[in-house]
């Protein structure tokens, strides 16, 4: 599947830790624009022109809940992408029950997919929307 | 189709709206998933999923750089349908991101397969497809919120008309009327067979038997949610921990639960912060707070309640804004054992100079550099003087950038040094002493040379105490079992001098356990004056049986309970209530008595309204001056001695050659 060039908001507060994903997202063709945001979700002007906010991997957690983000966060009318656990944890943002992670190390693991999901089923023969 | 990646996921259940899209074989990681637009995040004031949210977790911090060529692709696919989020390619009314969340197919509006359309019923629950997406409910699954009642039963209109068809509770939350109980097993059939299938209560009413205590709370503790008579006993704590907003405490925070539930009784409710108000937690005589919540969702909640506090969640001990302002940094230290206690205080007086605070070598917390102005530290750690277990009384003065209102301590409040999962590790003295420091925060325990009891025990029968009381502060009874109302206690408040009670006939009631602590230690959550006026008593009957009527009423419209209180000249004391009755009938022995009724409409505040209380004088019959010597056993067999006043007899029986003896007294 390949989607049409999309203006991308990722959240970081930690520059060093994106450089990777920013490069991929670049060579995608994506538009991509950086900030930390925290304290607050981002406005509505600042969203004017995104299509999608990704919430990367590199987010201390605490940074982002001192007690009215994650409503802020949740409301925002654009599709969010959140590849940081630790923010999604029913005491931070509340997208999963409960608050404990776990770290899996040592190299590459087997995902399996639910076939009947559109993502998966996309990398393969799905027609492109 | 499997697929290769590195992952760095959350082992939790996602929202039961939410749509799992990967898993990893080890049955723990759920890495990737979808939650629909309009779905509620778990907990309060999370609010709900403004557009489609998709979790993708993967590698550490910068690790992108090793993702594989299906990770990336899957990332290219999540992003492409991110932009067509709000597109609907078929045309059939629904998004195309809701019919991909949701098990329908975006390209067909049932052109292929009548399933997809409008009309489609994937589920097969009575809903349309349609229908589903316009209520916000999976079209994929009978019971999007999975509390036991599915969608079509769901009609979310505040009204419960029939369980099977209309139960009026909200479709996309388990709990609606959020009293701890999910909506599936409140039945509202009045009657209680199950905590967790059928607690016969009402979903849309919290607290279906109206006695002050939601539904979940009482089966969470054993007490009947049908019976406004029967409820909690015991202090009143609120424990606030860090799970969602069901009346479940998971981890270290079940153990915590546990050991105040052994100390305090029945009386103690679970919250998860998220779901806990200022206002909530003002309804409690004593809160603790754990470091397992998000320091979020506890600052702002608790720096002015007027309820005691202890507390050992680091980041709200200090002094930012809506913290306890009591230090000016509070951090987690290495991990020690032990603790030296630096000063005499009440809180250590059971202990030596030291006590093994835990079984083995963790973490801990300090507050550094010292503490704040005149607060007590009750241990300094001998390696580097910073505070470990430190207090603040009511009106001591905290750091002014927390912004306590008025920059004093409204109610005790205590930091005890504990980080996650430390509850667990404490040692047999460890947890004694964070159960005194608890006690000394609820005004339990009192401090040295305050209140000391002298000889309680049953006397003669009678149950009595004596003690003397502190130079500064008010002292009374502030917890007992099966004692006299709070208001009983409340009265016996006194300053600097010796009291005494004397409990008589109390239905031969064990009075075991008695704690003293500080007068106002026992207001707190509740009115200073109370609103439940008493209006008359009347009494009816005699000579032994008497009918005492009492009327009364409530400023605020609450349920009135009548506790009703004879004494008579000799001291015998019979009380009966509270009970929502005000009709008493009490068999009552020849003499004088005074006949009191009180009225209230919480016994678990001592509040008390001047006219709560309404008395008459009641000069009974006299006791029998003679016996019935001789008299025809025969014929007293045949009458009604329940209305006699007279109990003592020597009878001659003609029919059968004996004599018989007996004495009654009533």
């Amino acid at each position: 599947m390949e989607g049409k060039s999309a203006n991308i908001l990722v959240v970081s507060d930690n520059d060093a830790g994106i450089s990777a994903l920013l490069n991929f997202l670049q060579s995608e063709g994506h538009v991509v624009t950086t900030g930390d945001f925290i304290g607050g979700a981002p406005s509505t002007n600042e969203l004017a022109t995104i299509n999608v906010v990704l919430v990367s991997r590199a987010t201390n957690s605490g940074n982002y809940d001192e007690g009215v983000e994650p409503l802020a966060w949740n409301s925002l009318d654009v599709p969010i992408i959140m590849m940081a656990p630790h923010l999604m944890r029913a005491n931070r943002w509340g997208w999963v029950d409960g608050s404990a992670i776990q770290s899996i190390t040592g190299g590459l693991m087997t995902l399996i997919p639910f076939q009947s999901r559109i993502i998966p089923l996309w990398l393969d023969s799905r027609p492109m929307l | 189709m499997s697929l290769a990646v590195t992952a760095f996921g959350v082992t939790n259940a996602v929202h039961s709206n939410a749509v799992e899209v990967a898993t990893l074989n080890d049955s723990l990681f759920r890495g990737i998933f979808m939650i629909p637009e309009g779905t509620p995040m778990f907990g309060d004031n999370r609010g709900v999923a403004g557009n489609i949210r998709i979790g993708f977790v993967r590698g550490a911090v910068g690790a992108w750089g090793n993702a594989t060529t299906n990770a990336q692709q899957m990332l290219r696919n999540m992003i492409a349908i991110a932009e067509v989020s709000s597109s609907d390619t078929d045309g059939d009314g629904m998004p195309d991101t809701y019919e991909m969340v949701n098990g329908l197919d975006p390209l067909d509006n049932r052109t292929t397969n009548l399933v997809n359309g409008t009309d489609g019923d994937l589920d097969m629950d009575l809903l349309r497809n349609i229908d589903e997406y316009n209520r916000g409910t999976r079209a994929d699954l009978r019971d999007t919120d999975d509390d036991g009642y599915e969608d079509f039963v769901e009609t979310n209109d505040g009204s419960f008309d029939d369980v099977a068809s209309d139960t009026g509770t909200d479709a996309l939350d388990p709990d609606t009327d959020g009293d701890g109980l999910r909506d599936g097993v409140e039945t509202n059939d009045g009657t209680f067979n199950d905590p967790s299938t059928d607690t016969g209560t009402h979903p849309l009413i919290a607290d279906t038997d109206m006695d002050n205590y939601n539904d979940g709370d009482e089966v969470a503790q054993g007490t009947d949610p049908l019976n406004g008579l029967d409820f909690p006993s015991g202090l009143r704590v609120l424990f606030v921990g860090g799970s969602g907003t069901l009346n479940t405490p998971i981890g270290s925070d079940a153990g915590v639960f546990t050991f105040l539930e052994d100390r305090y009784g029945s009386n103690v409710v679970y919250r998860g912060a998220s779901a806990v108000t200022t206002e909530f937690a003002e309804s409690f005589e004593l809160v603790v707070t754990s470091s397992t919540p998000s320091s979020g969702d506890l600052r702002g909640k608790f720096h002015n309640i007027s309820v005691p506090l202890l507390n050992w969640e680091e980041a709200i001990a200090d002094d930012d804004n809506g913290e306890f302002g009591m230090c000016q940094t509070m951090v987690k230290s290495s991990a020690v054992t032990s603790m030296v206690f630096t000063n005499q205080h009440v809180i250590a007086d059971a202990f030596g100079s030291e006590v093994v605070l835990f079984t083995n070598a963790v973490g801990e917390t300090t507050s550094t550099p010292d503490l704040f102005l005149g607060l007590t530290p009750v241990r300094i750690r001998p390696d580097n003087g910073n505070s470990m277990l430190f207090l603040a009384e009511v009106g001591d003065a905290l750091l002014p950038s927390a912004n306590v209102a008025g920059n004093v301590a409204p109610a005790s409040r205590v930091m005890f040094p504990m980080t996650d999962g430390t509850f667990n590790n404490l040692s047999a003295d460890g947890r004694e002493l964070f159960g005194r420091a608890l006690d000394w925060a609820a005004g339990i325990l009192v401090e040295t040379g305050g209140s000391t009891l002298v000889n309680p025990g049953y006397i003669d029968g009678a149950f009595e105490m004596i003690w003397s009381s502190s130079i500064t502060n008010d002292q009374l009874l502030v917890w007992s079992t099966n004692l006299v109302t709070w208001f009983e206690l409340a009265s016996l408040a006194s300053t600097n001098a010796t009291n005494q009670l004397v409990i008589r006939d109390l239905a031969d009631q064990p009075y075991a356990a008695f704690r003293f602590g500080r007068a106002n230690a026992t207001t707190n959550g509740c009115p200073v004056e109370g609103d439940t006026h008493c209006q008359g008593l009347n009494v009816t009957g005699g000579p032994v049986s008497h009918t005492l009527t009492a009327s009364a009423v409530d400023d605020s419209g609450d349920a009135v309970l009548y506790t009703f209180i004879a004494q008579h000249v000799d001291g015998t004391v019979i009380v009966a209530g509270p009970a929502l009755d005000n009709v008493m009938s009490m068999d009552l022995f020849p003499g004088v008595w005074t006949l009191s009724v009180e009225v209230d409409d919480d016994p678990a505040c001592p509040d008390r309204a001047s006219d709560a209380r309404c008395s008459t004088v009641l000069n009974g019959a006299q006791r029998c001056s003679t016996v019935l010597n001789g008299a025809d056993g025969d014929a007293l067999r045949s009458r009604d001695w329940t209305q006699m006043t007279c109990r003592a007899f020597i009878a001659v029986y003609p029919s059968i050659p004996s004599i018989g003896i007996g004495y009654f007294r009533r």
